[in-house]
């Protein structure tokens, strides 16, 4: 049964990221967004590195969870349109692990590619070389919690009239901690260099609260929209 | 043998809720509550009011500012108070499908939202003479702000689903999400204060609390939470007559008043 | 105390007035939005029980 399942799993998490793939597209909106949003902050603020750096990891992940957020929208509505989540109502398998590969496809394709993208824009908004391990690894701990707490509003909202700006509205709220840790990381190994690790753990902490219960809701909220 | 008494009690308690949980009997029972509910509330809040704006003395540092505290706290206090009392409705509804719970939850957001907007608005100005400006990233304020945004979120929620069931399961499981994660939001943002502003003023902790400043605030908090009792009674009563306007009751009570 | 010289909280004045004025608009607010609320619903309730028993007038509150 575990074998079947953990295959089930598999099947459902190979199958999103070729469907991903074929609509590449969407998938390049998140980072393209990501891309041209901290590319506007120094065309505001003004190309002074000192002031860059103060701001740099704030904007960069202020940026990277706007483009989670954006992303969120196309985690379940095509599923949800073509009628293929009803068919995964009603298969043997759990939901929750249904929907936790579905989850953890799209943050391959969506959270993974970001955080490996994030040196780039770090040397753009004038990071430090030092802070830049620091903050690839908040990303690479930070966006899957993101994705999988943004999986339980994606999944309320299907169907719903004007979806996906309620998404952001219901979800920005609840990644304030997320956000905070985060960027306090990034800041902390930027500035006097503290260690970061104490951040770091707290977003570990975070992505295991988020791991154990966001499969949960997120699939008793699609029993609710499939109603 | 202790199990099955317990498993006794707890039948009989979801039997004494169904009774009292049905839509008709709330109905009559709040409409016979709601005078008295007012009544009382209107007299703690004119005691309060009096005791906090003539009896309690000046504060020696705060002169009379901190007086904004006797309607600022109890705000605060009801923002937070109606919020669990949402989740806990919502989560009834949700589990055991009880159709006055969600109604009690659907009809708590807008008083939440109200308390927490008062709570933001009063803080504000009351920071103004003490901070010198209108705005602080206080803690307090902070993720009273984050409140208002979740409040805001699951009325957004409700209104954008016609389907009442629909509407009231969804945010039902927007309101526990919520509530669990109120606390991780405000210890980060307390964390997060504490790092930026580590010698900082907080609001309640300035002025030492006496006994005539304890009383009166104590009073008001006791009229702010009565009000939400009495307004989210008067509130459901509307819901449910208009929920129920198919049903029996409500065509013959709507028949005998017109 | 004399009225004047109660309402004249010393320097405070002005943000104590306000911040209690906030409060008592808030309050009424919310005193009278449910009042109006109900009216409309028996309104509706009336009418729909004038218009015949079935015919249900399905709208937003």
């Amino acid at each position: 049964m575990t074998a079947d399942l953990l295959g089930a799993m598999r099947a459902v998490f190979v199958r999103e990221l070729l469907v991903f793939w074929r609509r590449s597209t969407e998938v390049m909106t998140a980072l393209v967004f990501f891309v041209i949003v901290t590319t506007l902050f120094p065309l505001a603020i003004g190309p002074e590195r000192r002031e860059l750096m103060l701001v740099a990891p704030g904007v960069l992940w202020v940026a990277a969870l706007l483009a989670t957020t954006l992303s969120l929208n196309h985690l379940f509505a095509s599923d949800y349109q073509d009628g293929s989540l009803e068919q995964m109502l009603m298969s043997p398998y759990p939901l929750s692990a249904m929907v936790f590969s579905k989850i953890a496809a799209h943050w391959v394709l969506t959270g993974l590619p970001l955080a490996l993208l994030s040196p780039l824009l770090a040397i753009q908004m004038a990071l430090p070389m030092k802070a830049i391990g620091t903050l690839v690894g908040s990303l690479l701990l930070g966006t899957p919690t993101l994705t999988l707490i943004g999986a339980v509003p994606a999944a309320l909202t299907l169907g719903v009239r004007g979806g996906g700006v309620l998404v952001s509205l219901l979800v920005l709220p609840l990644y304030t901690p997320v956000l905070i840790f985060g960027a306090e990381a990034v800041a902390a190994s930027a500035g006097q260099g503290f260690a970061s690790v104490a951040h770091l753990s707290l977003l570990g902490a975070f992505l295991a609260l988020a791991l154990s219960f966001a499969p949960w809701a997120s699939s008793a909220a699609l029993r609710v929209s499939l109603d | 043998m202790g199990e099955f008494s317990s498993l006794a009690c707890v039948t009989r308690l979801i039997k004494l809720i169904h009774k009292y949980g049905a839509p008709k009997r709330f109905y009559e029972l709040a409409g016979t509550l709601v005078p008295w509910l007012a009544a009382l509330t209107a007299v703690l809040m004119v005691v309060g009011l009096y005791l906090g704006l003539f009896w309690a003395p000046r504060d020696y540092q705060q002169g009379n500012a901190y007086r904004i505290m006797f309607v600022h706290v109890p705000n605060a206090w009801m923002s937070m108070m109606a919020y669990v009392a949402m989740a806990v409705f919502a989560a009834a509804g949700y589990i055991w499908n009880m159709r006055l719970a969600d109604i009690l939850a659907k009809v708590t957001a807008p008083l939440g939202a109200s308390f927490t907007l008062t709570a933001l608005v009063t803080g504000s100005l009351w920071g103004k003479p003490m901070w010198g400006t209108y705005w602080v990233w206080d803690a307090r304020l902070t993720s009273e702000l984050i409140l208002f945004f979740l409040y805001v979120g699951y009325m957004a929620l409700q209104a954008s689903i016609d389907d009442a069931r629909r509407a009231a399961h969804a945010s039902a499981i927007l309101a526990i999400v919520g509530a669990v994660n109120i606390p991780i939001i405000h210890y980060s943002v307390y964390w997060w204060h504490t790092l930026h502003q580590p010698a900082s003023l907080t609001l309640t902790n300035q002025p030492k609390i006496y006994i005539s400043m304890l009383i009166p605030l104590i009073l008001m908090s006791l009229a702010f939470t009565l009000f939400y009792v009495t307004m989210l009674c008067v509130r459901a009563r509307s819901e449910i007559l208009w929920r129920e306007r198919n049903a029996d009751w409500v065509r013959k009570l709507v028949g005998s008043r017109t | 105390m004399s009225l004047p010289a109660f309402l004249q909280m010393g320097r405070f004045t002005v943000f104590i007035w306000s911040a209690y004025g906030f409060a008592a608009i808030v309050v009424v607010w919310n005193i009278v939005q449910p009042l109006i609320q109900r009216r409309k619903v028996w309104e509706r309730l009336r009418r729909n029980l004038d218009d015949g028993e079935e015919e249900i007038h399905e709208e937003t509150e």
